[in-house]
Parts: structure tokens; sequence; C-alpha cells
């Protein structure tokens, strides 16, 4: 990590000189590959979030058109509306769930993975990429239809003689937490797994060797060392479930929607553009925020290559 | 019967086909600095893992103290290994972990804290616990991994090649420094290395191992001077090698090499009979350099390729006058002959038959 910003510093001379100028000429150089991207990003990504910025600061009228004003009125509206305050806490309790679920089951699967070898470790890989290879929706179907009251699981309860009529588990909250649960743990698995590949596994030994146990030697070396995979495999898990679109429209009811379901009503269903984008970048800014703090708190990962 | 420390006992390990000790039996006395001295790949430190407990053997018994202890794991025997990263804990600092064997033994809070005060005194790194492992310097890490492992009190010390990451003025200093904390804890050394000069100016005793298998037991001056094999014998010390073909055996053993030069030798290896492909093994200084008229075992004639200065002594580096077998001599510095060795000179040289070691080819 040192060695990487040392080299940046390096690479930026102080002070202008012509030397800067040169320097700046050759780092553009090595910038022509990524133009193409770079603009693809400009003209579908940079320009459609500066419209929907001034969007966010114009006014709706009342067929749907925009007022070219400046105006904070979106924003005061959404953050002083008890409903949508509520809509944004139900799915910060949503992202709460999905991330103390996934935290513990996720580490469970890593963890298998990084202490299996050969053949045992390439399919548990496999097993966790299949999903990805699945379309989102078809996958959130696939949920709709195991949690039915028709289907799989309440058929075999009924069987077993546990309920006459099925319980009725879609369109639930845990039913959204777990479509959410297997939408996200995979790429959990895969952050804390490459974290855990990182971990010495002579650290181990040492631990075993001045006469810690098992789950001594878990606790005490390789969860701290592993930390940082869960902390940023975690984040990813509780700002996907946060921002989370398709997941709670197709297993939840609308007292599960989450901010962004509700921009994306106010801008097709109720052609309010001004303030669907304002809660989009409400959201925007609770995540940056969200973001900012745990890179407050989460304490400094020390260089494991000693 | 004296005490052992650690007795090893037909101990055998493979992994599937690979074979990578084969009947390791070994007696470790207590309080010995000892060494296993081998190439890489030899298993000497799948037997240290073996002697820790983080490996089991497939075959054998490990004894330490007296008592069996080869189905204990690392975690429950009184070993402590330094290990050749040294593996200081990343997330802890320097007091963390030394106290942390201390805590999974669950020694008292108190004594805790002044054992490792104790320890960073005896390591002189006073006033160094708050700093975290990557804040040390090489040699620094190296001996807060030594406190660290010595701070449960373990009756046997494992060392993995805990100085070859060290450059070498340090490496030379740290040597030194392990020899003071094996005399003034008393404790069982035991010390992998490839190093065999490491081996040799440190241990008491030292066991040379070669493809899974010991070779020779035995204190560095029996292993110098009576090696029991010409693979000992080139990888302890410097040695010339002179291959040949015993054409006698009495009254007088003789290696006659492809050249056609007869050596008196002394036969190392009850094997070897008339006819039998041998080698001469002959350390540097126990060849002269001779005038012709000496009276020696053994004379020949070599030519001087190039001379080495090492202070007090100069290294011809010569090869046979008859075919191109290399041969190397030391001479002092302040000698008549050191003084006309040139590159090119044609020099006679002198050899003693009871140190012309032969031993038989496989």
């Amino acid at each position: 990590m040192r060695s990487a910003t040392e080299s940046i510093k390096m690479s930026y001379p102080e002070g202008f000189s012509m030397g800067t100028i040169t320097s700046f000429k050759k780092n553009y150089k090595y910038l022509l590959p990524a133009i193409p991207m770079l603009l693809f990003l400009i003209i579908f990504f940079v320009y459609p979030s500066v419209i929907m910025v001034k969007y966010s600061f114009n006014k709706s009228l009342l067929y749907g058109e925009i007022e070219n004003t400046f105006t904070f009125e979106n924003y005061i509206n959404f953050f002083t509306d008890p409903f949508y305050l509520k809509v944004v806490w139900r799915s910060f309790v949503l992202g709460f769930w999905v991330t103390a679920i996934t935290i513990p089951f996720g580490y469970v699967l890593a963890y298998a993975m990084w202490t299996s070898k050969g053949l045992k470790r390439k399919l548990l890989y496999f097993c966790i990429l299949l999903p990805l290879f699945t379309n989102l929706v078809i996958r959130l179907y696939g949920w709709r239809i195991l949690l039915s009251p028709m289907g799989p699981i309440n058929g075999i309860l009924k069987n077993l003689g546990f309920t006459d009529s099925g319980f009725s588990m879609i369109y639930t909250k845990p039913a959204v937490v777990i479509g959410l649960v297997s939408e996200c743990a995979p790429y959990y698995v895969l952050i804390l797994f490459s974290v855990l590949t990182l971990v010495n596994p002579r650290y181990i030994d040492a631990a075993y060797d001045l006469g810690a146990g098992k789950i001594k030697t878990f606790f005490q070396i390789i969860w701290p060392l592993s930390l940082p995979g869960v902390v940023s495999g975690g984040m990813l898990t509780f700002i996907w479930s946060f921002g989370a679109f398709a997941t709670p429209t197709i297993l939840g009811k609308p007292i599960h929607w989450t901010p962004a379901i509700h921009a994306e009503r106010q801008i097709l269903s109720i052609r309010d553009w001004p303030f669907g984008t304002a809660i989009g970048m409400s959201l925007v800014v609770i995540v940056l925020v969200i973001l900012f703090i745990q890179s407050r708190l989460t304490p400094k990962v020390h260089s494991q290559r000693t | 019967m004296p005490n052992f420390s650690l007795e090893l006992q037909n101990i055998g390990k493979r992994y599937g086909e690979v074979v990578a000790l084969a009947d390791i039996n070994l007696q470790v006395k207590e309080g010995d600095f000892f060494f296993l001295l081998g190439p890489s790949g030899c298993g000497k430190t799948t037997l240290l893992k073996i002697i820790s407990g983080l490996e089991a053997p497939t075959r054998g018994r490990v004894i330490i103290n007296g008592k069996n202890e080869t189905e204990l794991h690392a975690n429950k025997r009184n070993t402590a290994t330094v290990f050749q990263e040294w593996a200081l804990f990343p997330h802890m600092n320097v007091y963390d972990n030394i106290a942390f064997g201390m805590k999974m033994h669950k020694f008292p809070a108190q004594k805790i804290k002044t054992k490792v005060a104790e320890l960073l005194e005896l390591i002189h790194m006073g006033g160094y616990h708050k700093r975290m492992a990557y804040e040390l310097s090489g040699g620094q890490q190296q001996r807060v991994a030594i406190a660290r492992s010595l701070a449960i009190e373990p009756d046997i010390l494992l060392l993995d090649e805990p100085l070859s990451n060290l450059d070498l003025s340090l490496r030379q200093n740290m040597r030194i420094e392990l020899i003071r904390l094996h005399e003034q804890i008393g404790k069982t050394f035991i010390y992998v290395t490839h190093d065999q000069t490491e081996a040799m100016t440190m241990g008491d005793n030292l066991v040379v191992m070669q493809k899974g298998k010991i070779e020779q037991v035995g204190s560095p001056k029996e292993i110098y001077k009576n090696p029991v094999n010409d693979y000992v014998a080139t990888f302890i010390g410097e040695t010339n090698e002179i291959p040949g073909t015993i054409s006698e055996l009495s009254p007088e053993p003789i290696l006659e090499t492809p050249s056609g030069i007869k050596l008196k030798v002394d036969i190392r290896d009850n094997s070897l009979k008339k006819g039998s492909k041998a080698v001469a093994i002959v350390r540097p200084e126990h060849t002269k350099v001779i005038k012709s008229d000496d009276a020696i075992d053994n004379r020949f004639d070599v030519i001087v390729d190039n001379v080495a200065y090492f202070g007090p002594s100069l290294r011809l580096f010569c090869h046979s006058a008859n075919d191109n077998t290399p041969f190397f001599v030391d001479v002092f510095t302040e000698t008549e002959m050191a003084i006309t060795a040139v590159a090119g000179s044609r020099i006679k040289v002198g050899l003693e038959k009871q140190y012309a070691l032969c031993y038989g080819i496989n």
C-alpha cells in the first residue's frame, strides 16, 4: 500500500515547471486506451447524472412539466415527510438484517473454501458463482415459486401436517431478506475469500504452537486478520440492500419498498421527475455518508507481509 | 542413562506416494544446541514440524522429556517454534505478541507483565512493547519472535532457519546472540538450517540429513574429521574430490585416477573392493605445496588457474597437470610459495594418505 502511494507522489513533481508539462503529457499518453470507455461513461453516466442533479433542484408542475427554477423544496419534502423518513429507516433495518445474516453465513462458506483444496475448493467456487450466471429477476421468480403458498416448501410442510393452508411466506419481510441475502452472499463470499487467502498460514501455525486451541486461534488470529474482508463485504451487502430495487418489488409488498422504488414510482407513475430525482440523489448522499463513517471507524489495516 | 529432551523413534512421514522422512531415529540431550542440517527439501523442516506437533508423523514415536507425545497436537506440547519468516502477528504490538502464548497457557496477569518486561530486556528491546511488528527491523522482529517463543517457557525451542532472511552482518550478530541466549536459558535448542557454517560454529551436536534420511549424527568436530560418506564430507566443510578406481587394496590401498595417477588413500568405506569406483575426499588445508624432494605419501603436479586472496591465506584454484580434475589448495599469505604462485605456474602438491578419505560412489 505504502509503496503505491509513494509511486503516485513521485509521478507528480511538486511545483510548476516545464518538467511538469512533459510529465503530464506522458501521463496523458497512458490514458489514450481508456478514452473510449471514458467517453461511454461521460455520455451514459455522467451526463444523465448531471441532468438528474439539475432536475432535483427544479419544480414540478401539475401535469409533470418541469419548471426551470432553483429550489430545495424537493429535498426538504423528502427529509421532512415522516412517510419517507420511515421508508429510509425501514431500508436501514432491511440492510441491517441482510448484512447481519450474510456476514456469519458467508463467512462459513468463505472459510470452507479457504480451508479446502483442489477439487473441493473448485467445486465450492463454482457453486458460489453459479447463481451469478442466472439473471436476477429469474432467480427472484424462482424464490417466488419456492415461497408461495402452493410452492414446494409449503407442500412439504403440508404433507408433514404442520399446516393445512400453507404459511404465507411470500410478500413478507423475511422473504425480502432471504432474497437479498442470496443476492449479496456470492459477492461477500468472494471478497472475504480473497482477503482470507492473504492470511499467512504461518500465523495459524504460530498460534497453535504457542498453545492456542482452534477456537482461540480463530477469534484471536484469523478473525481479526480477515476483518477487512468482513467490513468491505459487509458494507457492499448493506449498501446493496439499502438501495435494492428488484428484490423488494418482486418478493415484498409496498410496505417493504425501498427509497429506490419510490424514486422510480415518482418518475414513471406519478411523473414527478424533480421529486423522484431528489430521492435518488438523497440516496447517493446517504450512501456516501455511510461510507465516510465506515472509513473513519474501521481500524487501519496492517500489512500482513511483515 | 542421560536425560534426553527429545527422542525420535522410527519416525516416517509420507505425503501420498512421496516419502518425506524415512525411519528417523534421534536422541537429543537436555540443554543441547542441536542442529538439523541438510539441503532444502531434505525433510528437516518437516521433521521440525513433527517435533512441534504441527504435523503428525505417518509412523514412529515422538518422546519429549520421557513422555510419548506423538498424539499430542502442537498447542498441547511444551515446544515453541521460531519460524523462518518469524510470523509475528501483524495485528498485535510487541507486547501482545510476546504475551499471546502466556495468555493461552493461562499464566497469571501479573506474571505475564513481568515476564514480557524480562524478555524484552533479554533481547535488548526494553521500551519497544507498544511497537507494531511492521514497525520493526528484520533483526528486531527476529528477536521478538524468539522472545515470543521463550515466553511460554518451552522445554525445547525449535528454530526453523531463523536467520536466513537477515543480511550477513546481522546474521553474524544474531548467531552470537543466539549462543548467548542458549547459555543463559539452558534449554534445549533444535535449529534447522541448510547453512553448514551456522551448524558448525554454533552447534553442540548436529545431524546431517539427505533425502529424508539421517546420514550422520555427531559433534561438528567428529563429523568434520570422520564423515561417514562422501555426501557428508562434501556437505560439511570444503573439499576436493578426486574420482578414480581402486586398483590395489593390500598391502596398501591405491586409488588410480583415469589419467593414471596412483594415490595412496585411507579407505573409509568397507564395501570397497578392488576395481570398484571410488572418490578421494581431500580438505584444502591438508594439501601442501611441496618442493620436489620432500618426503610425502602422495605427490602430483597441478597447474594454477587462479589465485584468490583471503587475507591470512591464499586459495590456489588449480587443475591436475595430467587431466582437468579441478583441485584447490590453501597456502598462508606470508610463505615463499604464496609469493611465487601465479596463474599458469606449475606446482607440486603433496598429500599424506590419511587425509585422502576414500569412499565408494553409488
